[in-house]
């Protein structure tokens, strides 16, 4: 399900490799990014997403594969013949030009009268809330503010696609998350294809349609944000989005779309089945911390032990041990007149919310 | 003023006194007698009259003709003419050449980077005089340029091209002798650039061209303009590639100001035509303020 595409294609990636001499940028990467989706490549450093988006960009040459934009091939041509535009990871604002001319760079190569570029170049300023500084030297704005130009260079041509090289990674917390709205509300209000690339797991769930999880020049898993958090297919996407408990289980029966299995000490649960498992495998699960529910000793699906307690802010992070020696963290609200907090050794009873379990492939 | 403020005043003095020291012994003092000389009478026989005079810079202009009267003479403007045309092109070409060479050694991989540059360093390492033999030698008759064009049957009875002893081979002169100097600080300026900004030009459509001559010149300009600086002012005076290459016919400042103390023994001459080349030197070098300072303002952060 996570493979289908509502509406036209606005990039096709088709088997792309990437090869720097002996080593494998990208394996084989297959991809099919929707007309005006805010599609991500979320992955660890060295997993390939800038080498694809450089790909797309066409500063970089594909080895093999093809890319195809709005239905042209596209990998043969150089960036300049690219109806593509890139928002840089450090800006790569033109030091010698004002804010206006770096914004008018694309229009004026494009050819676009005078009258026009003017036009455009105001509409664009007061998009990202700059109009006043049109004069201003790049060196003489703030991080946050060169990020805005940047930005408004890059959608002034209005492209068929933007590309957005780690674009919120140079600034500050709190700068990042307020130009997450902005990015969306961008995204929504010129139509645009927007490609993201980030490492930064949050930002991804907060910003996309779609995610593509890379690893190793690998796509892991494409999907929604709640597929890849709630429905991570394989130990690596588990992993790598939020925090996870893996649970090493055996498949006791397969039913519908779900599977039976006996975890430790036998304990028997209920978990979603995305791939073909047969009874008795051994499989490892996937379960979220804040996906188990804590009862009165005795009333749950099992009893469990606690080990240790972190206070994280808005919640903590409890570790509890299975009467079979398996650890789970459970995450628990910190939230006013939320009870009393547990000491170790203290038994609890506890159970799994529904369909909080995922059979991962190996 | 505290006592601090004066002791540190006395020791700011102490601290720059030798760079005060070296400036007027090897430029303020040599430079004040030129500029004597140039106003003093010539002794025949070398050396000058202290006798005030503005003789020098008259015949500069004019000539005395029989009955003694002053008629303007362009002699000598044709060969400050001559000089500052010479000298331009000859950074002109250096420029291009300069540049495309700097260009092709930043786009080189660090390593071979820094041989490169070594390796245009190296005809520092040889005198002068005679690296500038070499050329005579193969611009003259029979020379290396000529001897595949008599091989082929192309040339006149008088079998040479005729390169040699020409304003040409002055100007290869110049180029040969000064290009180094305009290689390194472009190079310098080249290396600082940010490729990033050769990427986002051609991301937002501009070609090869339309970078080089938005981005990339803009941004290497400071580069540009010192090498033009160290490659003008030592062409504009120099005297060896126009005494080996042009010949005794072409003149230029450089050697005219040679010939008047090495031959003609006419030192206030002399010192007069270096004192007008000084003045050339010191607008050339106010325009360049000028430009940097536009440059600057254009300003990279």
């Amino acid at each position: 399900m996570s493979e289908s595409i509502a509406g036209t294609e606005a990039i096709g990636i088709r088997n792309a490799v990437k090869r720097y001499g002996d080593f494998t940028a990208l394996k084989g990467v297959t991809l099919s990014i929707a007309d005006n989706e805010f599609f991500t490549l979320l992955g660890p450093s060295g997993c390939g997403k800038t080498t694809l988006l450089r790909m797309i960009a066409g500063f970089e040459a594909v080895s093999e594969g093809e890319i195809v934009l709005y239905g042209e091939r596209i990998a043969h041509l150089p960036p300049d013949k690219r109806p593509v535009n890139t928002v840089f990871q450090h800006y790569a604002l033109f030091p010698h030009m004002s804010v206006f001319d770096n914004v008018a760079f694309g229009l004026r190569r494009l050819r676009k009268p005078p009258g026009e570029v003017e036009r455009t170049v105001r509409e664009m300023l007061a998009l990202v809330h700059l109009q006043d500084f049109a004069d201003r030297l790049p060196g003489q704005l703030s991080g946050g503010q060169q990020q805005r130009v940047a930005l408004a260079r890059a959608l002034a041509p209005h492209p068929q696609v933007l590309l957005l090289d780690e674009p919120l990674s140079a600034l500050d917390l709190k700068l990042r998350q307020a130009m997450r709205g902005e990015l969306q509300r961008l995204q929504r209000d010129t139509g645009i294809t927007f490609v993201f690339v980030t490492h930064d797991q949050e930002e991804a769930l907060a910003m996309s349609d779609r995610i593509a999880v890379l690893r190793a020049g690998e796509v892991q898993q494409v999907g929604t944000p709640e597929d890849i958090y709630l429905r991570p297919e394989n130990r690596f996407v588990a992993d790598f989005i939020g925090d996870t408990n893996f649970i090493e289980a055996r498949v006791e029966r397969v039913l519908e779309g779900a599977a039976e299995l006996i975890i430790d000490g036998g304990i028997r649960v209920r978990a979603r089945l995305s791939h073909r498992v047969a009874p008795g495998e051994a499989v490892t699960l996937s379960l979220r911390p804040e996906n188990i529910v804590i009862t009165a000793p005795g009333e749950g699906l099992a009893e469990a032990r606690v080990l240790a307690q972190t206070f994280l802010g808005p919640n903590s992070l409890v570790t509890l041990e299975l009467p079979g020696g398996t650890r789970l963290h459970w995450r628990r609200s910190n939230q006013s007149g939320g009870g009393q907090g547990l000491g170790p050794g203290e038994s609890v009873g506890l159970r799994f919310a529904e369909d909080a379990i995922a059979v991962l492939r190996s | 003023m505290s006592e601090v403020a004066v002791i540190d005043a006395r020791r700011r003095w102490l601290a720059l006194a030798p760079a005060y020291l070296v400036i007027g012994v090897f430029m303020v003092i040599p430079l004040m007698i030129m500029v004597a000389i140039s106003f003093m009478e010539q002794n025949v026989y070398g050396g000058v009259f202290r006798v005030f005079s503005t003789d020098a810079y008259t015949q500069f202009l004019f000539q005395r003709d029989f009955d003694g009267n002053l008629v303007f003479n362009p002699a000598y403007l044709v060969i400050l003419g001559r000089s500052v045309a010479l000298a331009a092109a000859a950074t002109a070409i250096c420029v291009a050449v300069g540049f495309s060479v700097a260009w092709f050694i930043v786009r080189q991989p660090p390593r071979r980077r820094n041989l490169l540059v070594f390796l245009i360093t190296i005809p520092f390492w040889t005198n002068l005089l005679v690296r500038a033999y070499a050329w005579v030698i193969i611009l003259g008759r029979g020379g290396v340029i000529d001897s595949p064009f008599r091989a082929l049957g192309l040339l006149g009875p008088d079998g040479t091209l005729g390169l040699l002893y020409t304003n040409t081979a002055i100007l290869i002169g110049l180029t040969y002798t000064y290009l180094p100097l305009m290689v390194l600080p472009i190079y310098a300026s080249l290396e600082k650039l940010d490729f990033r900004l050769v990427e986002a030009a051609s991301d937002l459509y501009a070609d090869k061209w339309w970078t080089m001559r938005q981005v990339v010149l803009p941004l290497a300009a400071p580069g540009v303009i010192a090498g033009a600086i160290l490659v003008f002012v030592p062409a504009l005076g120099d005297f060896i590639s126009p005494n080996l290459l042009g010949g005794a016919k072409r003149l230029t400042l450089g050697s005219l100001v040679q010939f008047q103390f090495a031959t003609a023994r006419n030192w206030p001459f002399g010192a007069a035509v270096a004192v007008i080349l000084l003045v050339f030197v010191m607008a050339s070098l106010a325009l360049y303020v000028r430009l940097t300072r536009k440059a600057g303002k254009a300003g990279q952060p």
